[in-house]
């Protein structure tokens, strides 16, 4: 304050050069030394932290309510709704652990983006009737004080897909359950999919279903950074590092109908610094594993699936990375503004991407070509010589494209029935999962971190009935199979 | 008084030479075997008190109050049995020293002649304090309750000792018992108003009044469950207790001293009440109501009627039980789901009965349900502060409304409704949790049959 008040003093006489530095510096750096004694007396005041040994401000608090293992799109929607659900506010603390906060890996941002109701459970098309209810209006929902709205660029040009002959009682059948849960799709055949869109070569086509309302692509960095902020002004904590170890204690009780089971309740988290040895234990009360194509590791570690196969114990959480590329090209003849995400029968699919004739698009590779989920490098074989040509069969301007890029992402593949998990474990009773979305599960996070957040604080599902996506469904062999999967 | 204080101080060389596997059994039985003892306390003179030496001597307002303070040491051992468990040896037998060692210097507190003497131990109880709170605390933010105790206390009980030498200087004796017959009239001038905020601003804020009350939830929230036993039970008491032998030297600017405290005292509980209301955090919930229910004593040494004596002594015990007993059935919470949040662990009657009854008779308790002497103490409180003043009433009864409220809020969001999924596997209540449960409500049922005896010099 008196450095302030002498430069307004003497301002018109000082050339701008602030009172106490001088040209180059100073070896003993009294500047430096200075504001690090003042930030050590501020921290002594109360009201801030104040660790007398040594700095521990990049390590995740000692203890926790809830801790999210992941913070990608489904970890930071559960600490959302688990926040605006919460009776009073401040009630709980919850803690993100996220191991890489650049997202590098991470399938949220490199996921194309796209959200449909066109699903064949009645349960996903409720989830992503509400996810595009909360898309459309995300500037109430995470509006901060003082901060811009945000742009989700959400472009709702619906969703295309396509039937052959085997596959259009299927549709039409898909097609009907989506109506019944709300969804506004028409059916088109291919004389008047040849007229609405005449781009396309219908030949093969025997029936599509065309989205007409809230389907499209949207920006899924956007949402994933609206959510940060929000959850920042929440008081939601956010830690960089990774989960280690789970410290957790069992106890062995009777069913009601006299069979023994191991009852697991993780005690501890142990999460570790990047880059060094350290870890700090949080004591936590619940864990949530939103890792995604992660998740099989974080379940292991919690000693899901460690006993004999053929068991509840012995069932492993079949979530597994899958790698997905996608391509970018730049065709001018292409089909223009007007075109939605177009899936094929033979499962290539594209979409616009911007205003300046870019298209992305890809196709799932079938079993035998899967490729090798170790790194995140992209096959450009792979477009030449499947997907390609596809394209080009079902849309004749795409002869002539030029790929600009491409990136791979990962799916966390659910190889069960390719449909999420969400709710607890039967067996270690405070860990909830919220994965295995299978490349739906951006388009579905709202909705799933509500229903997880449910589930958490009343015990059971209020809004959305997941009760077909709990976990006991891999030991009783009940598939909640998705057909309609891209 | 020898006969409590050397076999206190022997305890800690039991703990320290005990087998490892005997530490908790020898301590604990041991400390409860002087607990009966102290029973012997009881046999009162007369209106006069029981005199053991010039140092020491215990009258009727300070036998219930070492009862208590002997009782609850077993009970702080029993409760801290869980959360050392992980600890080397060397550390369980260190905890154990410090209790100890603030067990005996509380014994000296209440037991002190000379007023030097009962200033020294009241800064000493709070050494053994701070350490157990800084180092076997749970969180990060310990330090920083730590530091706010430290403070605070020091801050308030430094005048004392200035004063305390004054007086000594002009009435020629600090020894209670000689002081009580040779006070003389503090006339009202400016010097005498500073000796009044002098002598009372240590006991406020130990109590503590409710603008400095700030210590108080860091404290008892981040202590661990001896900590914070003995910081609800005994420590706060130990204001109550300086005020009412200090009040004695400072007639008659009391009368119109005391006002803005009274006000301040009235208007924060039931401000204290209304936040617990809006508490998450269970043991902050209890924190806050000690501070309302401490300022319904401090009302009641202000206005320095026999009745209001009475109802003082009696709310203090009681609130001691109650405050001690709800603290560990929160800490048995804590103990098997690892969060404090309320809405967490919800649902708990179906899973563990028995402790649902514990937590239902001190929710009872707490609202002062007759004929438990927590009613006794409110009921004399507020008869008197009525007969003092007939618009405290509203305030008053307002003030049971509201802890009724906050009280059956607490029961009902953790015993009732559906228990949630991720609290299944919760242990079974120990024998340990049952039998500390028991130890603190039976005494309490207790002495409603026989409430005379801890009704304070005034009865």
């Amino acid at each position: 304050m008196l450095r302030r008040a002498l430069r307004l003093r003497l301002g018109p006489c000082l050339s701008g050069r602030g009172l106490g530095t001088y040209r180059g510096g100073s070896t003993l750096d009294w500047d430096g030394k200075v504001s690090k004694i003042k930030k050590k007396i501020q921290s002594i005041f109360p009201g801030r932290a104040w660790s007398p040994l040594y700095d521990t401000s990049h390590l995740p608090p000692e203890r926790s309510d809830v801790v999210i293992v992941g913070g990608g799109v489904l970890g930071l929607s559960v600490a959302y709704w688990l926040k605006r659900l919460e009776k009073q506010q401040g009630a709980i603390q919850v803690l993100v652990v996220e191991r890489d906060h650049t997202y590098a890996r991470a399938s949220t941002v490199l996921s194309v983006g796209g959200i449909r109701q066109q699903f064949s459970l009645p349960e996903n098309v409720q989830l992503s009737l509400f996810s595009a209810e909360f898309l459309r209006n995300i500037n109430e929902y995470l509006a901060v004080v003082d901060d811009p709205p945000l742009d989700l660029q959400f472009n709702p040009s619906g969703y295309l897909l396509l039937a052959s002959e085997e596959g259009a009682a299927i549709m039409e059948r898909n097609v009907k359950i989506q109506r019944q849960e709300g969804a506004k799709v028409c059916l088109m055949s291919p004389e008047q999919l040849q007229k609405k869109f005449p781009w396309i070569n219908t030949e093969g086509v025997a029936l599509a279903s065309y989205g007409l309302e809230n389907e499209g692509w949207f920006d899924p960095w956007c949402l994933l950074q609206g959510l940060r902020r929000k959850l920042q002004s929440m008081g939601v904590l956010f830690c960089q590092g990774e989960v280690t170890r789970f410290i957790s204690s069992s106890s062995h009780m009777e069913t009601a109908s006299g069979e023994q089971v191991t009852l697991k309740r993780i005690h501890e988290v142990h999460v570790k610094m990047d880059h060094s040895q350290e870890f700090q234990p949080v004591e936590c009360a619940i864990v949530v594993n939103a890792a995604g194509a992660w998740s099989g590791q974080i379940a292991e570690l919690a000693g899901v699936g460690t006993g004999p196969p053929g068991t509840m114990q012995g069932t492993k959480l079949p979530v597994e990375p899958r790698k997905r590329y996608v391509y970018l090209w730049h065709c001018p003849q292409g089909p223009g503004l007007e075109a939605p995400l177009v899936a094929d029968p033979s499962g290539a699919y594209f979409r616009r991407e911007g205003l300046g004739n870019n298209y992305l698009g890809s196709c799932s590779p079938t079993e035998e070509e899967e490729p090798d989920p170790g790194n995140l490098e992209v096959d450009y074989d792979f477009f030449q010589e499947k997907v390609w040509p596809r394209l080009a069969q079902r849309v004749p301007a795409f002869e002539t494209l030029k790929v600009r890029s491409a990136w791979a992402g990962y799916y966390d593949y659910n190889t069960f029935d390719q449909n999420g998990v969400v709710g607890p474990h039967p067996l270690v009773i405070n860990m909830y999962f919220a994965t295995g979305f299978s490349g739906h599960g951006l388009q579905q996070a709202p909705a799933v971190g509500r229903a997880v957040a449910e589930m958490m604080l009343e015990g059971h599902f209020q809004t959305i009935n997941l009760s077909p996506f709990l976990f006991g469904r891999f030991y009783f062999g009940e598939k909640a199979q998705e057909h309609c999967i891209l | 008084m020898l006969k409590y204080i050397i076999p206190t101080m022997m305890l800690m060389p039991l703990t320290w030479l005990s087998k490892n596997n005997m530490i908790w059994i020898n301590s604990t039985l041991h400390s409860l075997l002087i607990s009966f003892t102290s029973l012997l306390l009881m046999n009162q003179f007369g209106d006069n008190s029981l005199n053991f030496s010039l140092t020491f001597f215990s009258d009727s307002l300070s036998t219930p109050l070492l009862i208590l303070t002997m009782w609850l040491l077993p009970l702080m051992l029993m409760a801290s049995q869980h959360h050392l468990l992980k600890e080397s040896p060397t550390r369980k037998k260190l905890f154990i020293s410090m209790l100890v060692l603030l067990q005996l210097f509380l014994i000296m507190t209440f037991t002190a002649t000379e007023l030097i003497f009962f200033y020294i131990m009241f800064e000493a109880t709070l050494v053994p304090t701070l350490i157990i709170i800084t180092r076997w605390g749970n969180q990060t933010e310990r330090l920083n309750a730590g530091l706010y105790f430290l403070f605070y206390t020091l801050t308030g009980s430094l005048p004392l000792l200035v004063a305390l030498i004054h007086i000594q200087n002009t009435v020629g004796s600090l020894n209670f018992l000689i002081l009580q017959y040779w006070a003389q009239p503090v006339p009202n001038s400016w010097s005498n108003v500073f000796l009044w905020l002098a002598c009372m601003m240590a006991f406020m804020v130990k109590m503590p009044l409710y603008g400095l009350h700030l210590w108080l939830p860091k404290a008892h929230v981040e202590a661990p469950i001896a900590g914070s036993m003995v910081l609800a039970a005994i420590l706060l008491k130990l204001g109550g207790y300086g005020m009412m032998r200090i009040t004695l030297l400072l007639n008659p600017i009391t009368d119109y001293m005391a006002y803005p405290f009274i006000m301040l005292s009235l208007w924060g509980m039931i401000m204290t009440s209304s936040i617990c209301l809006r508490q998450t955090d269970l043991k902050s919930l209890i924190a806050y109501s000690s501070v309302s229910h401490m300022a319904l004593v401090i009302v009641a040494i202000l206005i320095q009627t026999p009745w209001s004596y009475m109802g003082a002594t009696a709310l203090m015990i009681a609130h001691g039980l109650t405050s001690s007993m709800l603290f560990c059935l929160a800490n048995s919470n804590y103990e098997r789901i690892h969060s404090r949040t309320m809405i967490l662990a919800r649902g708990l009657q179906t899973l563990l009965p028995l402790m649902a009854a514990w937590w239902l008779l001190a929710s009872l308790t707490n609202l002062a349900l007759p004929p438990t002497i927590n009613l006794i103490g409110e009921l004399f409180v507020v008869m008197s502060t009525f007969s003092w003043s007939n618009i405290t009433i509203i305030l008053m009864g307002l003030n049971m409304v509201i802890t009724a409220l906050y009280s059956l809020y607490m029961l009902i969001t953790t015993q009732r409704g559906k228990h949630t999924h991720h609290i299944n596997n919760i242990l079974p209540s120990f024998t340990r949790e049952n039998a500390l449960m028991s130890l603190h409500m039976l005494p309490l049922l207790l002495l409603s049959l026989n409430p005379k005896i801890i009704l304070g010099p005034l009865y």
